[in-house]
């Protein structure tokens, strides 16, 4: 089920909210579990087997490793730490990078080993991290391991966050499931968020992807084309899978829970090692906690902190996705913050913030094909185009044609990618002082109006980022 | 024995079974994706050399569309015999797909076609409801086959063998 259709919209949240808050206090985590399980049962039945092993199997070891640390048997928590870890990582690797490894196995040995076709379980690679998070911390004793099982469900099935993040670190979460406050201004701020982040998905990222599927879909394309073609990407990418987020923020926030912010406008950063810091940021800060500072961090050798930050980049980049593209691209972004740490680091800071800001852009929209093409040839093939392979010129009809098309879409999403809507909001409705609360109200019922009844006619699209 | 000297084995145990119902679980889902090399010609001839279809049609590409809502052109292969009247209610339905992923999708279509031919027949052709209650539906990798017979064993058994 996705949160951005009419079904979930007005039937599967409604229902949920209202069974939610009519369980008694200590049925509400129960309850959510059991909404969440309906919620992800939705899509693939058959996968709950596996969401339902993450629960018992980390639940159990994290119940062990507490044991053995109250005992002070460190090398049996660690033990066991290892165990969870390898069990975790034994079916993800299993559903997401089997068939790339026997792939690899084929190519290299000549070998005709049969590869899997198994469909990817929704949102694996998010509530993998997230119990693997709850495995390190108890191991760290950062925390102390969750007794009630139904907690630590609600913990790895929280629906807004299963299929595509944040990828929230049990111990930020560990209090909420205890105690949530709920009042209505949380639960009113809770549903802005979701319309906000529903807005984006429908209307812009929506309409970014029906031109950006049109001009992938060309054989041969223009210099403009295939670089228009990266720009619609560019923003739909950011919208969709921000405005997940966004959803899923806001949805916590109706249930009582206050998640962190995934993305904090990126595209304003002026260097890329700051666009981690903006993008999807949840991934950016467990790859930081759990291997980047494990590893080291920058408290060691400068080849050490390079390598350092190579193999994070790296398996930031492996995390999306089993193949080439995706490591080739997370090793592109970690040598650009290697190289703006260590080598131009006092040249970088000399040049004007809105340079650096249009540099990091560039920099970012340039790995966007390689994150986008299904392999290396049709990535290859991509960028080809984009310096005139193709032979179609520098600026044909079809670019011509595609622009005009989306030229107001692309300006849209250029604004709506910085704080200015967000201010010019909050101004109108602080005037003079005074909260004019109902000028707030009716750009949100606005939202609402707009986005339900494109909805209506629009064919149902999925998010980018459920396929990670 | 206390209950804490008990706990760390209790749970040792119980982490073991999760893991042994998880290995159990990938297995079958590698079995039910393990393809077959067979070619459809093969296949084909073996699954209709063990049916009985004199009461059966072959059916054109248009029939399996509008009785499956499927394409032929999506599969490497597909076979679908139907009954000559409308009383009849004996159905051969065999397709090689292209790739596994299409594995749902077909097996959603065969059902959706037995149920519908139950509610069809449901109240007035007892033998031919009788005979859909038993049909069967194998699916094995790249290959599936839906079989409505007086007696669907030995066509699954003969598509069986030639996997």
């Amino acid at each position: 089920m996705i949160s951005s259709s009419i079904f979930f919209i007005f039937a599967f949240l409604p229902i949920s909210l209202i069974l939610y808050f009519l369980m008694p206090k200590k049925l509400k985590v129960p309850m959510l579990v059991l909404i969440s399980m309906v919620f992800y049962a939705w899509g693939q039945p058959e996968y709950i087997v596996l969401m339902l092993f993450s629960i018992v199997f980390n639940y159990i070891t994290g119940l062990e490793m507490q044991e053995y640390l109250d005992q002070e048997r460190a090398t049996a928590a660690k033990v066991t730490m290892i165990i969870a870890v390898v069990g975790n990582l034994l079916v993800l690797g299993f559903f997401k990078y089997y068939g790339f490894l026997i792939n690899n196995i084929n190519a290299i040995t000549g070998l005709h080993l049969q590869r899997p076709d198994l469909p990817l379980p929704l949102g694996i690679s998010f509530y993998t991290f997230s119990v693997l998070s709850y495995v390190f911390d108890v191991y760290r004793q950062r925390t102390v391991a969750q007794k009630n099982v139904l907690k630590f469900a609600c913990y790895v099935t929280f629906f807004p966050k299963l299929i595509s993040g944040p990828i929230v670190q049990y111990v930020d979460m560990e209090k909420q499931l205890d105690e949530r406050v709920m009042v209505p201004a949380k639960f009113g701020a809770g549903v802005n968020t979701f319309l906000i982040g529903l807005f984006k998905k429908v209307l812009i990222a929506d309409n970014l992807g029906v031109a950006f599927t049109a001009i992938t879909g060309l054989e041969t394309m223009s210099v403009g084309t295939a670089w228009l073609g990266t720009l619609l990407y560019f923003f739909q990418l950011y919208f969709d899978f921000s405005s997940y987020s966004d959803m899923a923020i806001g949805l916590a926030k109706m249930f009582g829970f206050n998640f962190d912010k995934n993305f904090d406008y990126p595209y304003l950063s002026s260097t890329v090692s700051e666009f981690w810091r903006r993008w999807h940021i949840s991934l950016g800060n467990w790859f930081k906690q759990y291997v980047y500072f494990p590893l080291g961090g920058n408290r060691c050798s400068i080849q050490r902190t390079v390598f350092n930050n190579l193999i994070v980049f790296a398996l930031t980049g492996l995390w999306h996705g089993a193949n080439w593209t995706f490591l080739l691209w997370g090793l592109y972004h970690g040598l650009i913050v290697v190289v703006e740490k260590y080598v131009i680091k006092d040249k970088l800071d000399a040049v004007p913030k809105a340079i650096r800001v249009i540099l990091t852009c560039f920099l970012v929209y340039i790995g966007w094909p390689m994150f986008f093409s299904a392999d290396l040839g049709q990535a290859i093939h991509y960028y080809g185009q984009m310096f005139g392979a193709g032979h179609m010129g520098f600026l044909d009809s079809t670019a011509r044609y595609y622009l005009s098309g989306n030229i107001l879409l692309l300006i849209i999403a250029a604004i709506g990618a910085t704080p200015l809507v967000q201010r010019i909001h909050q101004r109108l409705c602080y005037w003079k002082g005074g909260a004019i609360t109902w000028i707030s109200v009716a750009c949100y019922v606005l939202l609402l109006i707009l986005s339900v009844s494109y909805m209506m006619n629009a064919t149902y699209t999925t998010f980018l980022y459920f396929q990670f | 024995m206390s209950l804490n000297q008990i706990k760390i084995p209790l749970l040792e145990a119980a982490k073991w079974v999760s893991v042994i119902l998880l290995l159990v679980f990938m297995f079958f889902q590698l079995s039910s994706l393990r393809t077959s090399s067979t070619d459809f010609d093969t296949m084909k001839e073996a699954v209709l050399a063990s049916a009985d279809l004199t009461p059966m049609v072959e059916a054109d590409a248009q029939s399996l569309k509008r009785l499956y809502g499927l394409d032929g052109n999506d599969f490497e292969g597909v076979m679908l015999y139907y009954p000559t009247t409308n009383m009849g209610a004996e159905e051969i339905l065999l397709v090689k797909l292209t790739a596994t992923s299409q594995q749902e999708a077909v097996k959603t279509a065969m059902e959706t076609r037995i149920a519908n031919q139950m509610n069809s027949f449901d109240g007035y052709g007892i033998t031919q409801y009788e005979m859909l209650e038993k049909a069967v539906v194998e699916v094995q990798g790249n290959y599936l086959l839906m079989v409505v017979a007086e007696n669907p064993a030995p066509v699954r058994q003969a598509f069986l063998d030639a996997l």
